[in-house]
């Protein structure tokens, strides 16, 4: 045996090893490098999909200050929202956004990083009027038997395809009821992730346009315009009273009494805006009219109480329906119970408030209601002129994205957002 | 007294030469296992990363999310069971409604992707996204839409889910 290790012969067990070992080296460098690089792969899209959500993000934070910065009326541009450097919570995402532009053309671009992935979206955001639907609420909608939903457009009577939609920001059971006969000419939605058949109670309705979840909008509170403090009542006991822009101002209530002759308060002589800092109460067969030559607008922090007979109408219904305005103001619950003894023109805009309405005739205009009970003998007719209705100095407008552009991802050789916004808003998305 | 008689003997006995042909079987047909296992894991493993349904998944994935979230929320249309979607979109910044239509449809085990212009409707090009598809469903939910969309290519079945927000008016 020592001569057998003494001899200079070279064994082929350790060259064997080696090439095993090699060989097995090879392969587990192999199975290493494609599982590492299948993890990059996923890193670096999930990376990507991080920075886009960051990028929507930034879009949303500066279209919400937007939103914010329009509730102050006056509107003043002055200094547009912009942040740089944005850390979301919970996460490793960043955003950054800036509005540029001018009242008409504003333009956002936001840009998202998250990792190495960097993502730019922009966006140009317009106005949009809050009686963009006929008839809109946050949670239910109750339409009587035999009721026609259709619309008008009182700025061109002659335009007769008038597209319109009536429905519920809820997706809960019955949050629309459309009662038998009823006809709707235009779309009926609920809330996103509503079950349509439970969420739409069709109790033999006709709908012409589809049934669908919408689109959820966020209805700003409205606040009542300065006005002078009145420190009164407006009351009309069996006698009228007229009521002109020169008595614009806060009243503490609004109340209208039958006395032998009934209560009835006249608007007239131009653009009448009364803030109601308590209810308004009229008494059976009393009314207000607005007069042809005026409009009104009542903001009123307390509930609107109509007796039987009632009514608070305009004159020669129909007509524009921005010609009567009723918004709801109030911190606490408010319920409007609104009447006509006629055909009704006007908006009421309540998102906060249960609101019904029963006129002797059709119905002209639109509502935004937390709860909406259609009681009117007649039908609902939409007036689509509501949309134009859109200036910042317009209650309850908000922003809107109208156009919105991604750009392709790219790789910016620097990582400060500071440095790289002037690049995206220079770039062509 | 029995003298040793050194150098006679020479090579290895026929016992050693049996276990050491034994131990080298033995011992190769590990090896060969190890590596004919490690290569056909390995060849899974790439063919799960970089196979044409996963990477023809990746693509179909990439091109419904870039064309949803650019599309208008105005209108979307599904087809029977959810076998199509078309939604609109603007083709410029300028454009003061929507202009074109984009439309993902299967034919022929194919997942086709239209686009075109609207009034007139004229179709501008016609792509195919990817093949093997064999079962392609489009859901919508308010402003989501969601395309299941699953691939074989009979060696394996790939199956991918991908949403979507519309942004555009």
């Amino acid at each position: 045996m020592t001569k057998l290790l003494q001899t200079k012969r070279c064994g082929s067990a350790i060259p064997l090893v080696v090439v095993a070992i090699i060989v097995l080296l090879a392969m587990g460098v192999g199975l290493l490098s494609l599982g590492f690089n299948g993890r990059v792969y996923t890193a670096r899209n999930a990376s990507g999909i991080k920075a886009r959500c960051a990028a929507d993000a930034g879009l949303a934070m500066a279209l919400y200050e937007m939103n914010q910065k329009l509730q102050v009326k006056p509107y003043n541009e002055g200094i547009l929202p912009h942040a740089i450097e944005v850390k979301l919570p919970y996460s490793d995402q960043v955003c950054s956004y800036k509005v540029t532009g001018n009242l008409g053309s504003y333009v956002i671009t936001s840009f998202g990083r998250s990792g190495q992935a960097q993502r730019a979206v922009r966006a140009t955001i317009g106005l949009q009027s809050p009686f963009n639907d006929a008839i809109l609420t946050k949670e239910s909608l109750i339409l009587k038997s035999g009721t026609t939903i259709d619309g008008y457009n009182s700025d061109d009577l002659t335009e007769t395809d008038i597209e319109l939609s009536i429905g519920s920001q809820s997706a809960a059971k019955d949050s629309v009821v459309l009662n038998s006969g009823v006809t709707v000419e235009g779309d009926v939605f609920v809330a996103p992730g509503a079950d349509l058949d439970t969420a739409i109670k069709d109790l033999g309705a006709t709908v012409t346009g589809d049934k669908h979840t919408g689109e959820q909008v966020t209805l700003p509170p409205v606040t009542a315009p300065p006005l002078p403090n009145k420190a009164t009542d407006i009351s009309a006991k069996g006698a009228t009273v007229t009521i002109t822009p020169a008595n614009n101002g806060i009243y503490t209530a609004i109340d209208l009494r039958t006395a032998g002759h009934p209560g009835i308060l006249e608007i007239s002589g131009g653009d009448v805006v009364l803030h109601v800092t308590g209810d308004i109460n009229l008494g059976q067969d009393c009314e207000i009219v607005v007069k042809n030559d005026a409009t009104l607008k009542i903001y009123s922090d307390g509930d609107i109480v109509c007796a039987n007979g009632s009514s608070i109408n305009t004159e020669a219904p129909p007509e524009a329906a921005a010609t009567l305005q009723l918004f709801a103001t109030g911190t606490e619950a408010q319920f409007f119970d609104v009447k006509a003894k006629s055909e009704w023109t006007g908006t009421i805009y309540a998102p906060d408030a249960d609101v019904d309405l029963y006129a002797g005739g059709d119905v002209y205009g639109s509502i935004v209601a937390h709860d909406f009970e259609f009681k009117a003998g007649g039908d609902f007719h939409y007036d689509k002129a509501l949309k134009k209705k859109n200036t910042v100095n317009d209650d309850a407008v908000f922003f809107v994205v109208n156009r919105w552009y991604e750009s392709p991802p790219f790789y910016y050789p620097h990582s400060k957002t500071a440095e790289i916004m002037p690049v995206i808003q220079g770039e062509s998305l | 007294m029995n003298k040793k008689r050194p150098g006679i003997r020479k090579g290895f006995t026929l016992v050693e030469l049996m276990i050491t042909t034994v131990i080298m079987i033995i011992v190769g047909l590990a090896i060969g296992v190890v590596i004919v296992e490690g290569q056909s894991g390995w060849n899974f493993m790439y063919e799960r990363m970089n196979s044409d349904v996963v990477t023809d998944g990746y693509v179909a994935r990439k091109k419904f999310d870039t064309v949803m979230r650019k599309a208008s929320r105005e209108m979307l249309l599904l087809g029977e069971g959810g076998s199509w979607i078309e939604v609109y979109s603007y083709s410029s910044p300028s454009s003061t409604a929507v202009d074109r239509y984009s439309r993902f449809y299967v034919s022929d085990g194919d997942l086709n992707f239209e686009y075109g212009q609207l009034n007139p409707r004229v179709t501008l090009s016609v792509d195919t996204v990817c093949g093997n598809v064999s079962a392609c469903t489009f859901k919508q939910a308010g402003t989501s839409t969601q395309m299941t969309l699953t691939l074989d290519n009979e060696r394996q079945t790939n199956t991918i889910v991908s949403s979507a927000v519309t942004h555009n008016q």
